[in-house]
């Protein structure tokens, strides 16, 4: 059916991303009637996940210029003083090649026959921008709050592995114990290793009890120093310096004292809440997310509408006053826009280029007796970039079939080593061929203006590993917008739902 | 019964706007019928407990929340769903021409094994779809089919049991040589055994 778009709502929401479908959670939550619009036929733009079957869509993202019939076309719509705009269409994922890759072991019949003869395509979950969910981490607690917890499940990143190499061994994998019983279990750790990680950790416990100030006088003249001095002089040795900071590092990026000591409080924190690691992942893969927190937008009354040309706003005074999609007028009193559809004239701040590569391969990169989730910190193998590491997840999260991993490997791009060097490396040595990848560059673009006094854009897609800056950048700008409403309050317990068990269980199924 | 229950399933609602997916499930799960014909704001899903062949069941039914008006329904509704109502009102064809667009979605989206039941809604009225030619459609497409009135209770109770009892036998069969492992659970202290076909 083609039914008519509303003539006007107080929000009006661009994209369907995991930061606009946030946004428009709140402001539905919150009372504020909402029209969320994607020129995509699929939920979660530039943070989606796809089946083999779709991934294709991902680089048909064609939306042509407006030209000038067009624009005098829709200039029927404006009345006195106001201003046709043009939407942009930004290039948030560019450099797209995605390829099947020919194996000596396939040669009677290449595996993309095999799986779509068996019927497999449809069940990999292909995300544009993995992370995981830190389990006392600010987008869990959201998940709680509002519910959206009752739209998802989490299986328990349960494998964290520590690279090392030496030029005879090559790369060598380490399994990273997170809590207590693993620690002491270690076969990785001597005696005294085990020691000098439980004072420490005794130490961190005491620590996070202090508020900052004091915090910082604990740490004395190490606090903004290098995190790895503070350590040493705790009497942690060099080997398992570099398995706290890697462990850690995955959370903070080159720790001062300061700042790896509120890293390891996070984590320690996060460790033994749903499980023996700290982290969690989606169940179908991240964009999943994307579609829950539009669910909760739905549920209070926000209207959603996919597939449509998106192709304008209107300005007066300074002001956004209306959305023209697929010719329709909608007039508003707010818009929230997805970074891509800031309009060209806007110039961005600043532009963090992100390199992605995703394999599809039937052996784990650590081949074990039940199949693991896995998480991989690649800081010590790319000491000079920011961000560097590696996901694997399977049929376990339901992003691949039976006895085939997805691995995503993401980097910032600094440093003469490529994160995708690394990733065949690691390949190589463990004898994993992948049979299909994809390649791309994420542009995490930030705008300090969109052009217009009521127009929010909504955070961009980041290099980092989990959700707590995203869900902050979107509290923070809800509150600056609607300052006298509530950002996603905490759920009243209906008369039904105090039967069932309380939410936090229901999040992490092992 | 009380809390406990020995399975629980997922039944997802699907159909066009305003043909009483929403009336069906408050009918069934709170014996409610609204006459006002508003579009579904603030339901999310609702559950049930019902018995099946002697055991507890516990049916959690989702509605669509309203993304189904410009059919945006999203891929995360159809996960882990066993069974699916797909609904249409009998005195509106135009609303039983959609149906074959809603099986695409349920085989794009949902797994294959998922139980259809094609339900003929608002049977208080009159037919603009003759009963025999939505029971032979049904017939030829491997579903189900019931007509339901949620206005005067007519047959609601029964599309649903009747969806959980095929959903139970194919259950049952799929965990028949894992007798035993299938493990009763209470909402209070063991965790839900949620059947997710893999």
């Amino acid at each position: 059916m083609d039914e008519k778009l509303p003539e006007s709502v107080d929000v009006v929401v661009l994209g369907t991303g995991l930061p606009e479908a946030i946004l428009a959670s709140a402001c539905a939550r919150a009372g504020l009637s909402v029209l969320h619009l994607d020129r995509n036929e699929y939920y979660g733009g530039d943070w989606s996940s796809f089946t083999m079957s779709m991934v294709h869509e991902v680089t048909e993202n064609q939306v042509k210029k407006l030209d000038s019939s067009e624009i005098s076309k829709l200039s029927e719509l404006l009345t006195e003083n106001e201003q046709l705009i043009e939407l942009g269409n930004r290039e948030i994922v560019e450099n797209i090649e995605m390829t099947w890759i020919p194996r000596g072991k396939d040669e009677e019949k290449p595996m993309k026959t095999q799986l779509e003869e068996a019927s497999q395509m449809r069940r990999f979950s292909i995300d544009l921008v993995p992370k995981i969910l830190l389990s006392k981490g600010a987008m869990v607690q959201t998940l709680c709050d509002s519910q959206v917890s009752h739209y998802a499940e989490f299986k328990l990143v349960n494998r964290q592995l520590c690279p090392t190499e030496t030029p005879e061994a090559g790369i060598t994998l380490n399994p990273v114990p997170c809590s207590k019983g693993e620690i002491f279990q270690s076969n990785a750790l001597s005696i005294l290793e085990k020691r000098a990680l439980m004072k420490f950790i005794t130490f961190c416990t005491q620590w996070s009890t202090k508020d900052t100030e004091e915090g910082r006088k604990l740490l004395a003249e190490h606090a903004d120093r290098p995190f790895s001095e503070f350590l040493e002089q705790m009497g942690v040795g060099k080997t398992l310096q570099s398995f706290i900071i890697n462990t850690i590092g995955i959370l903070q990026q080159r720790p001062t004292a300061m700042t790896g000591m509120l890293a390891s409080c996070q984590f320690m924190d996060s460790v033994g809440h749903f499980g023996p690691s700290p982290f969690l992942f989606p169940l179908y893969g991240c964009g999943e997310l994307s579609q829950c927190f539009c669910r909760l937008a739905a549920v209070f009354g926000s209207l959603y509408c996919l597939g449509r040309p998106v192709q304008a706003i209107v300005k007066k005074d300074g002001k956004i006053t209306a959305v023209i999609a697929n010719g329709d007028r909608v007039n508003c009193r707010y818009i929230v826009m997805s970074p891509r559809f800031v309009p060209e004239t806007v110039p961005a701040s600043s532009t963090l280029k992100i390199e992605r590569i995703v394999y599809a391969t039937d052996k784990s990169i650590k081949e074990a007796e039940k199949e693991q989730l896995t998480l991989l910190n690649l800081a010590s193998l790319r000491p000079d970039a920011a961000v560097s590491r590696l996901v694997e997840v399977g049929f376990e999260a339901c992003t691949a079939p039976k006895g085939h991993f997805l691995v995503h490997a993401t980097g910032t791009q600094e440093g003469e080593t490529s994160v995708k060097t690394i990733a065949e490396k690691i390949f190589e040595k463990n004898e994993v061929e992948p049979y299909w990848k994809m390649s791309f560059t994420a542009n995490s673009m930030k705008f300090d203006t969109a052009g217009a006094e009521n127009v929010v854009v909504a955070p961009p897609v980041d290099a980092n590993l989990h959700y707590a800056s995203v869900v902050e950048e979107c509290r923070q700008l809800f509150c600056t917008t609607w300052p006298e409403l509530d950002f996603l309050p905490r759920a009243m317990k209906k008369e039904e739902e105090e039967e069932e068990e309380p939410e936090t269980e229901e999040i992490a199924e092992n | 019964m009380g809390n406990e229950y020995y399975y629980l399933f997922k039944i997802v609602l699907i159909g066009n706007p305003g043909v009483g997916k929403s009336n069906l499930l408050s009918r069934f799960t709170r014996n409610e019928f609204n006459l006002k014909s508003k579009p579904t704001i603030g339901v999310e899903f609702a559950t049930k407990i019902i018995s099946v062949e002697g055991k507890a069941v516990k049916v959690q039914i989702w509605d669509t929340a309203g993304m189904e008006r410009f059919r945006c329904g999203a891929s995360s509704y159809y996960r882990g769903a066993l069974g699916a109502l797909l609904v249409y009102d009998i005195s509106k064809h135009k609303t039983y021409e959609s149906v074959e667009q809603w099986l695409k979605v349920l085989r794009d989206h949902a797994n294959e094994d998922i139980v259809i039941t094609l339900v003929g809604n608002k049977s208080d009225l009159s037919h603009a779809v003759p009963t025999d030619e939505a029971k032979i459609y049904a017939e030829r497409n491997h579903i189900s089919f019931i007509e339901t009135s949620a206005l005067d209770n007519t047959n609601v109770e029964a599309a649903f049991t009747n969806i959980v009892t095929e959903i139970y036998k194919l259950v049952s069969e799929k965990y028949k040589d894992h007798s035993g492992t299938i493990i009763p659970s209470t909402a209070s202290n063991t965790p839900k055994n949620q059947c997710c076909f893999p």
